[in-house]
């Protein structure tokens, strides 16, 4: 792989930083009872590791060819989940792989949905694309919205949303739309859904119930105050208070245990990375390589707003993993390989233009169709 | 194509957005922490206060003699806490050699359970498994061995249909009961008694405080409240009564198991006709309640489903099946109350009536109406069941209480089926012809009823036209005296003319001395009956589609005291062969020799 000489490490290393961290915080909360998890969540980002830099070194126009087959090997196994996976808390979100674990297509969703609205919307923008993308979207949508996974299910509606408005969709429309989608929430929505809407609004209503995880997730946190009580020593981590803090409250543990410090540290850790990723988006040397970068930063940056702020009190429990963090091998894969993306798009960037060639990337500025764009007329 | 201005701009605009997003998550942890920081510190703190459930034994249940039939033994249990465990492979693997399961199961279990609380693995360890158990737990952290209770049956799988048994709470039950003081881990009753009146028999949980250091240690513990023990349950059944209909049906069931080659079932009532009080409840086969108790293994369950004679289905309240010329009580009154025939009436039967044939298929010549209950003439039925038409016959099933169920005191009660024109062309997208309604009056047909809505039938026949609704507890008494249920008898009125039933009520009498039922002639009391045989086709739980068969009976027939209702599934054969020598051996429990005169004896003053 040639082009992995132009490797740029500056968009590897928050993330390093990142599984590092929470990877610890992975190891704290399971370090008794199941001190296994931790180990195999090394083996998953060594797999993810690999995965990244093969990627990276791919040059990302492939998808235009390879979008069909993985699009319909995801809904292949979307549809396979929902025969024969295996039920988690009420809903099937798993396919079992035997001894290698099981394996959560919804995940593999999200990075198909990315892929495929990026290829769709790289050429110039007709609504005839739009309405392409949002009809490859819809299946994969209401597949993971049946199992039901409403949170998995919102993070599609995200991606597309805010990949469509980047492409050059008219924001006015785009977001009517959109709010019409969301007042119709309430009638599709699960009892228990329903009831944790409620508990968010009002966690006073049921303490000792579902309210529990939020109340402890927050008692957690907010006692770690400034600096921690220090890796491994999280009172109410280490002795079970707050509940599945090795799964979606995992962030519990670093607050708790690192303190603002830590939990800030985090933050600024994602907004760096984050920051690389939109900064290849905006560099980046066609709409395809842009758009995929728009698409993995609104994956990453809505399931650590939902994810986190779950666990503070500022979003309802929808069952979101903090990327990198949650543990699970097909999330984790899932997240580098989008980050392996947008490493290929920063090298394709980086490598310097062969001179001796004429053929300059066409320049046809801008969406044509006015309609479509808000600012196309400024 | 190359990105466009707006395409960067709007980049840019999500940049924004993302800082604005990510600096609201760092505002609130900043709140979190920095601002309410002390004050979620000192809350962590107050959490290692926990209060923990106390168990309460169990209530018993006793039957109306107040013999113990179902009470609490202690046992041995081997618990695990997750949370705990090292070395959780090596750990799994030996437990998985001791308990017998495979390890996949194991895990799974535990991967399933609530990381801090013990989990039961397995109830009531044998001595050998207690002993290495206890062993194990010397040297595994997280395992452990402790005391707990379980239910005993004193008769063993006697009325195992009726009592029940408990198993742990699941998600599903817990989540609408956890208002009700319920939590995981909790036993509860899942089917008959036990879980009828879950609610009163588990009594009510004690607290104890626990106040736990940084560490996790216990400091103290004090009690809050202390546990209060489940009420007795005391029952209407007769133990000893209930031991004679088992052992009368099972003989007959084994003798017809050789006889036909295949497991059938059956069941035998006994209740009061005046208040509806279940004296025995027997339906064979049932199962034994002990592996429940403990926790059943898959194997063991698997088998229970696989049992060709069903043991897991109480016949009883859960099946419903045609009533065959049992059903000839109903039409009877049907036909008097509408006029269409007397109780001096006679009829000619010719051994068939248009295509249906007589039971008799050479006639019974002529026939007076009360006869033809004794004799079983279907021929007279038909025609009065022709006359009345469905509409007035349904009438008179649905005041009967056929087509929904008595209301016993048993969960999952069938109410059987009651078939209509309307039901009949939305099933089976056909009209409803007279030769329906004609089938239908000698108990063929679409008409399922269950046998204990038979004894319901039977009952208010013989006490003069009240529907009684059957109940098996008599009442539930605390441990300090406290009389916490007692149920009034219920029943409503039949408007039905005393002296149609006290025709119907001769029939039945005269099926007893020289007609159908001659079996349960008995000197001492005067029983009153009617048989029943069920043809049926073969289908797919009845291969050789072999008759079942039934007797419904009352007695003493001048002052009806019980109603014995006996039914044997697809047992070949006839009902007044079969089924009415079972409720002979029941009569003659109830009335020994010389019944009356110790009555008198016993009750100078009545």
């Amino acid at each position: 792989m040639r082009r992995l000489r132009f490797l740029d490490l500056k968009l590897y290393l928050p993330l390093a930083g990142i599984l590092t961290l929470l990877w610890l915080a992975l190891y704290s909360a399971t370090q008794f009872g199941q001190a296994g998890e931790a180990i195999r969540q090394f083996g998953y980002i060594a797999v993810g590791s690999v995965v990244m830099l093969f990627l990276s070194g791919l040059d990302y126009r492939v998808f235009r060819k390879a979008v069909v087959p993985l699009y319909l090997v995801t809904l292949g196994v979307l549809g396979a989940v929902l025969v024969m996976g295996e039920s988690v808390n009420g809903s099937q979100r798993w396919l079992s792989l035997g001894s290698l674990g099981t394996f959560q297509p919804s995940e593999l969703a999200k990075l198909t949905s990315v892929i495929v609205v990026a290829v769709i919307l790289s050429e110039k923008l007709t609504w005839r694309r739009a309405a392409a993308a949002a009809a490859a979207l819809g299946p994969l949508f209401l597949a993971i919205l049946v199992q039901p996974d409403l949170g998995t299910s919102l993070v599609l509606v995200a991606i597309g949303v805010v990949m469509a408005y980047v492409a050059g969709v008219n924001g006015t429309l785009l977001f009517s739309v959109l709010g019409l989608g969301a007042s119709a929430l309430p009638l599709v929505l699960k009892e228990y859904q329903r009831d944790r809407l409620m508990v968010f609004v009002n966690p006073e209503i049921d303490p000792s119930g579902m309210a529990y995880s939020l109340v402890q997730s927050q008692t957690a946190i907010g006692s770690g105050g400034l600096l921690g009580k220090g890796l491994m020593k999280g009172h109410m981590t280490q002795h079970g208070f707050v509940p599945e803090n090795w799964t979606d409250f995992i962030f519990t543990v670093v607050g708790e245990e690192l303190g603002l410090v830590g939990g800030v540290g985090l933050l600024v850790m994602f907004a760096m990375l984050l920051f690389f990723i939109l900064h290849t988006g905006y560099h980046a040397v066609d709409r395809l390589g842009g758009l995929l970068c728009v698409g993995v930063a609104t994956l990453l940056l809505f399931q650590v707003f939902v994810n986190m702020g779950m666990t503070i009190g500022l979003a309802p429990v929808v069952g979101i993993p903090l990327p990198f963090g949650s543990y699970g091998g097909s999330a984790i894969l899932v997240y580098m390989a989008g980050v392996g993306i947008v490493g290929s798009v920063r090298i394709e960037s980086r490598i310097p233009e062969d001179p001796l060639s004429d053929s300059v990337h066409p320049s046809m500025e801008g969406p044509s169709l006015g309609i479509l764009s808000s600012s196309g007329k400024g | 194509m190359k990105p466009a201005r707006t395409f960067k701009a709007r980049i840019r605009q999500f940049g924004l957005a993302g800082t604005l997003f990510l600096t609201v998550l760092g505002a609130r942890l900043y709140e979190l922490q920095v601002v309410k920081g002390s004050e979620y510190l000192e809350k962590a703190h107050r959490n290692t206060v926990v209060v923990e459930a106390r168990p309460a034994a169990r209530g018993r249940i006793l039957d109306c003699r107040g013999e113990i039939l179902v009470s609490n033994a202690p046992q041995f249990e081997l618990v695990v806490t997750p949370s705990e465990l090292r070395d959780r492979k090596e750990v799994i693997k030996e437990l998985s050699r001791l308990l017998d399961e495979t390890e996949p199961e194991l895990e799974k279990k535990i991967r399933a359970a609530a990381p801090h609380a013990p989990l039961v693995l397995q109830r009531d360890l044998t001595q050998d498994t207690l002993a290495r158990g206890t062993e194990i737990a010397e040297y595994r952290k997280g395992v452990g061995v402790r005391a707990g209770a379980i239910r005993r049956f004193k008769y063993g799988k006697m009325a195992s249909h009726l009592f029940g048994y408990v198993g742990e709470i699941n998600a599903e039950e817990l989540r609408t009961r956890r208002d009700l003081g319920y939590a995981m881990g909790d036993g509860i009753g899942k089917v008959g008694l036990e879980k009828q009146y879950d609610t009163l028999l588990r009594g009510r949980k004690g607290a104890d405080q626990i106040h736990i250091d940084v560490l996790g240690r216990t400091v103290s513990q004090t009690e809050l409240r202390p546990s209060t023990p489940g009420p007795d349950l005391y029952l209407h059944l007769d133990a000893q009564l209930q031991q004679v209909a088992e052992k009368a049906l099972g003989e007959t069931l084994v003798e017809l198991w050789k006889q036909n080659g295949e497991r059938s079932g059956g069941t035998v009532v006994v209740m009061e006709v005046k208040t509806g009080a279940v004296k025995a409840l027997a339906s064979l086969p049932q199962y034994d309640p002990v592996p429940f108790a403990r926790g059943i293994k898959y194997k063991e369950y698997q088998a229970l489903l696989d049992d060709p004679g069903f043991p897991l289905v109480n016949r009883m309240i859960h099946s419903a099946f045609s009533p065959g010329s049992t059903f000839k009580l109903v039409t009877a009154t049907a036909a008097l109350q509408g006029g269409l025939c007397t109780t001096a009436s006679y009829f000619v039967c010719g051994g068939s009536f248009g295509p249906a044939n007589c039971f008799v298929r050479s006639g019974h010549g002529g026939i007076s109406f009360e006869d033809s209950m004794a004799h079983s003439c279907d021929v007279v039925y038909y025609k009065l069941g022709f006359e009345m038409g469905i509409a007035h016959l349904r009438k008179w099933c649905a005041l009967y209480g056929l087509g929904s169920p008595t209301g016993i005191d048993l969960p999952a009660e069938t109410g059987g089926l009651l078939p209509s024109p309307e039901w009949k062309l939305r099933e089976w997208e056909d009209r409803w012809y007279d030769g329906d309604t004609i089938n239908m009056s000698i108990g063929q047909g679409f008409l399922l009823v269950s046998p204990l809505q038979m004894a319901v039938v039977t009952a208010a026949v013989a006490n003069g036209g009240y529907v009684v609704r059957p109940t098996l507890a008599m009442k539930a008494v605390a441990k300090n005296g406290a009389v916490l249920l007692e149920p009034e008898p219920a029943r409503t009125q039949l408007p039905a003319k005393p002296e149609f039933l006290a025709s119907v009520r001769r029939g039945m009498r005269g099926a007893v001395l020289h007609g159908t039922a001659v079996a349960t002639n008995l000197p001492q009391v005067q029983v009153a009956g009617k048989t029943g045989t069920v043809e049926n086709s073969p289908s797919i739980h009845n291969k050789h589609g072999r008759n079942h068969v039934w007797f419904v009976s009352f007695a003493p027939y001048d002052d009806p005291e019980v109603t014995v209702v006996v039914f044997l599934e697809k047992s070949h054969g006839y009902g007044g062969g079969l089924a009415a020598p079972i409720a002979r051996q029941v009569y003659e429990k109830l009335y020994p020799q010389g019944w009356e005169k110790e009555r008198k004896e016993a009750k100078p003053h009545a």
